[in-house]
């Protein structure tokens, strides 16, 4: 009987050290962009299968009725609703897409007062060496929603600093 | 195009990196006695933070009305006296008035279509300092 007692308090304090210690809100979903990041860096020429791996992965970083509105200055302009959308997006641009770099070169969260939900705003460098070299700057917002201790992407939507 | 300062913990300097790779300091505290000027070149920070920014044109000022006609920009109905490098013959854009305490930036290269130029109002508040160069 001690020694059940005495395993339940472990798992209490390990509990509450991971709860106080662990990883915070804001920590999570900076890892969350970072694992992004290096899933949309495609160092060289992948098949669609890779393609379609790499799209599996990070479409689970959003949730299943996530909405993206896309709209770059280059007049590139892309709505996309849904998991499933977002895998097929990819799996159509499939090995037209060139070998490049995505970096969330800034980073701002804001968390709601509830805990689960955040807003985060991202400077994010897109560059590839393709074609004579081309690098874009693109400003995101994303709304983000924790469900089972996991933040995921809600909505993601482009802003301009500039004001026209 | 938004342009990476290379080292943005300098208090008073940052070192930006512009579109053609050369480099050119921004002075952070260009504006606290001074508001900017017509003509000045400015480092802009970004909704996310500063580890990018933008380096435009003040082309208009507080309060006036920018209008582009055949690439020549109006303020307050007159034609703004700009380089011809400036100008592209293409680029037309109605009224706009400029609020109080904002800016209306532009940059120097102009050889693209007008939609594709980053371009706008600005706040005073986000101008992170004047570029040296």
């Amino acid at each position: 009987m001690k020694k059940i007692i005495l395993a339940l308090l472990l798992g209490l304090v390990a509990f509450v050290g991971y709860r106080v210690l662990g990883p915070g809100d804001e920590a999570k979903i900076r890892k969350l962009f970072q694992q992004l990041a290096s899933l949309s860096s495609i160092e060289r020429p992948m098949s669609a299968l890779e393609l379609a791996s790499r799209a599996d992965q990070a479409a689970e970083h959003f949730t299943s009725q996530t909405e993206v509105a896309l709209s770059l200055p280059t007049g590139f302009n892309h709505n996309v609703k849904g998991r499933s959308e977002i895998r097929a997006s990819v799996a159509a641009m499939g090995t037209k897409l060139k070998p490049g770099s995505v970096e969330f070169v800034d980073l701002k969260i804001d968390l709601g007062s509830d805990r689960k939900t955040a807003t985060a705003y991202s400077t994010v460098k897109v560059e590839t060496s393709a074609d004579g070299g081309w690098q874009e700057i693109i400003e995101l917002r994303f709304e983000l929603v924790k469900a089972e201790g996991r933040w995921q992407i809600e909505r993601t939507e482009t802003v301009e600093t500039l004001e026209r | 195009m938004a342009l990476i300062p290379l080292v943005a913990a300098l208090v008073c300097l940052l070192p930006v990196r512009k579109e053609d790779d050369s480099l050119t300091l921004v002075f952070k505290f260009s504006y606290a006695l001074s508001k900017p000027a017509r003509g000045d070149l400015v480092a802009i920070s970004l909704l996310a933070g500063d580890n990018a920014v933008f380096l435009k044109r003040v082309v208009a000022l507080p309060k006036e009305t920018i209008e582009i006609r055949k690439g020549i920009v109006h303020l307050n109905g007159r034609p703004l006296d700009e380089p011809a490098d400036r100008r592209n013959p293409g680029w037309s854009m109605s009224k706009t008035l400029v609020g109080d305490e904002e800016y209306y930036v532009i940059g120097d290269d102009r050889q693209q279509p007008i939609e594709l130029h980053r371009m706008g109002r600005i706040h005073f508040s986000k101008i992170i300092g004047k570029a040296l160069w």
